[in-house]
């Protein structure tokens, strides 16, 4: 098989799954930092 | 394919001179302002070595903080990026520049800029920070020094859309080639974005500074200023991304994933990033609150084309890695060649990124932001997107570039790593430090090892920050190592060898890209309206009040 034969298979094949998961993992953490630091701030409490 | 033939254009020595010569300035730049880097640092911590450079006259703390800023922040920036753009116009479209005088004309004007602003900073008649803000007084050379540099890059992209204008005639209904597309948009971007610290130089500060008008309006200025400081991130993030798009993964062993995502993620940025400056103006008190929402609002939009960066060009390292083998659901990611520093500066540089766009995120929302503000979170903040995500890597860059402009092998692979190590280690420490500091309530732009009101809990943290700041001392040193015996060692690439310029081929033809994702016309419009829409109302009741009644204080 040639090399542009064995490439069309490979792209045609390839999903991003590993993609997916990080991306996944990057909005679980930017939710999970975002919450923590309004916690930080609540149980700081009011200042005035 | 035409792809093939464009990238076999070879590249005429002048032109790899006058790529060189932005290189060098940059690198000179970031060499200088990156020495005061550290001694901010050090002060924070209690350890103040201004006191060293008072034989000089460098002795002052904000002095330094500008030096480091100006140099770093925009004249690093600004020389390498009109510098990989040029040779990403050459090379991109396979031809000469249309005019080439033009743009040693654009070139020199940047330097003649830079000279005129350098000279009242180091001698004490510009200490104002990289911001500037009014009041704060500057020399009329600084301000002319900064419209120099400005008006030269803005004469650079004249000569890049004069040789786009002429390949577009060439090849007719031919799709543009998507690291040119790219480039083209950052220039657009900037040259849109800059009319706002244009008019408040030329209008307010020049004057001022002249003595024709007796004061300035702190407010206006600083809309005028945040109209094009906001951009100016995505100016120096662009050309970045240009890499991160359109040559990482060549350099990687793959294929870019999507033509069309990466081609839709750079129009979005031009949309999307110049209406968004009222975020930097959270808590002044004249914008109303409800203008101030809607930038917020314009601000998360940003997010949707940088979540597209992250899909897009993860996905076409996650085809490079798994074309080399790698397995499983992210073990592929061991599978990418960590060991060339040309990939990995920028695979540390992204991963940095991460960590700046979730700080960039949560400090846009309005009440984070009022607690956030003026602390050393920001600076933090932005040490991840300027400092990680585009400075290093432009040091990836330079590991290829320096040698293809320079016919010289890379000195040393070894070395590039070990920078790229150091500054990823480095900037971790650093930046976790200052974030946590910020939420501290640590201010920024203050000599806090003066300041008797630091409490104990932020000793710790300071003096984290001290050892980040000192590591990344230890990198950049070693990147100017490497980039200066690059360029000036004797030996050079036998015959027949060399430095391949990284183009990456899209895994779909590009011509099937729709031609809506390749046209200008339609979104210079949509940016100009969105810009009026979000910014309109606000300049002309701001004008309409304005009092250029504050005087100049000077530092």
């Amino acid at each position: 098989m040639s090399d542009r034969s064995t490439d069309a298979a490979f792209e045609e094949d390839f999903k991003p799954r590993g993609t997916i998961a990080i991306v996944a993992m990057f909005v679980a953490m930017l939710i999970l930092l975002w919450l923590s630091i309004y916690l930080i701030l609540i149980v700081r409490g009011v200042t005035v | 394919m035409v792809l093939r033939e464009r990238t076999d254009y070879e590249v005429t020595r002048e032109d790899r001179r006058f790529v060189g010569a932005h290189l060098f300035v940059a690198i000179v730049a970031l060499s200088v302002g990156s020495l005061f880097g550290p001694l901010q640092a050090f002060e924070w911590s209690g350890l103040d070595l201004y006191g060293l450079l008072e034989p000089i006259g460098l002795g002052d703390y904000y002095k330094g903080l500008t030096i480091h800023g100006v140099l770093n922040a925009l004249v690093w920036t600004t020389f390498f990026i009109t510098g990989f753009l040029t040779i990403v116009i050459i090379k991109g479209l396979g031809r000469p520049l249309r005019y080439p005088k033009l743009n040693r004309i654009g070139f020199w004007t940047m330097v003649i800029g830079l000279v005129m602003a350098a000279i009242p900073i180091l001698m004490g008649a510009a200490t104002v920070l990289y911001t500037f803000y009014p009041p704060l007084e500057a020399s009329w050379a600084f301000y002319l020094g900064l419209t120099l540099v400005v008006v030269g890059s803005w004469i650079e992209g004249y000569g890049f859309y004069f040789t786009m204008a002429e390949w577009r005639k060439d090849n007719p209904g031919t799709r543009s080639p998507f690291i040119v597309l790219a480039a083209l948009i950052t220039m657009v971007m900037w040259q849109i974005a800059t009319l706002g610290v244009a008019v408040e130089i030329l209008t307010m500060l020049l004057p001022a500074a002249l003595g024709i008008t007796a004061g300035t309006d702190p407010e206006l200025g600083r809309t005028f200023f945040w109209f094009t400081g906001h951009p100016l991130v995505y100016f120096w993030l662009l050309p970045a991304y240009v890499s991160w798009y359109g040559m990482l993964p060549a350099q990687a062993g793959g294929k870019l994933f999507s033509d069309s995502l990466a081609r839709l993620a750079f129009w979005l940025f031009l949309l999307l990033s110049i209406p968004v400056g009222f975020h930097h103006q959270f808590v002044d008190p004249g914008i109303p609150i409800g203008w101030k929402y809607v930038h917020a609002a314009l601000t998360y939009g940003v997010a949707f084309p940088s979540l597209l960066t992250l899909f897009t060009v993860v996905a076409s390292l996650e085809y490079a890695a798994r074309k080399r083998g790698g397995k499983g659901l992210l073990g592929w990611i061991r599978a990418l060649p960590w060991g060339n520093p040309v990939v990995s500066a920028q695979l540390l540089a992204g991963i940095l990124f991460m960590f700046g766009g979730i700080g960039g995120i949560t400090n846009a929302s309005y009440n984070v932001n009022l607690v956030v503000h003026n602390t050393a979170w920001i600076p933090g903040h932005f040490h991840l997107t300027v400092a990680s995500a585009v400075t290093l890597s432009f040091f990836g860059v330079s590991y290829w570039l320096i040698p293809y402009v320079t016919g010289k092998p890379l000195w040393t692979t070894r070395w590039a790593s070990f920078v790229n190590w150091t500054w990823f280690i480095g900037m971790l420490i650093f930046s976790n430090a200052m974030h946590v500091l910020g939420l501290l309530g640590a201010p920024r732009r203050t000599p806090l090892g003066e300041a008797p009101y630091v409490p104990e809990e932020w000793s710790g943290h300071l003096f984290r920050m001290s050892v980040g700041g000192a590591i990344l001392f230890v990198g950049v040193v070693a990147f100017v190592v490497v980039a200066a015996r690059t360029a000036f060692q004797k030996s050079r690439f036998a015959e027949g060898e060399g430095v391949e310029f990284p183009i990456a081929e899209s895994i779909h033809d590009p011509q099937d890209t729709p031609e809506w994702l390749d046209r200008f016309k339609p979104w210079i419009i949509g940016t100009i309206v969105l810009v009026a829409l979000a910014y309109g109302p606000q300049l002309i009741e701001q004008i309409g009040n304005a009092a250029y009644n504050s005087p100049l204080i000077s530092p």
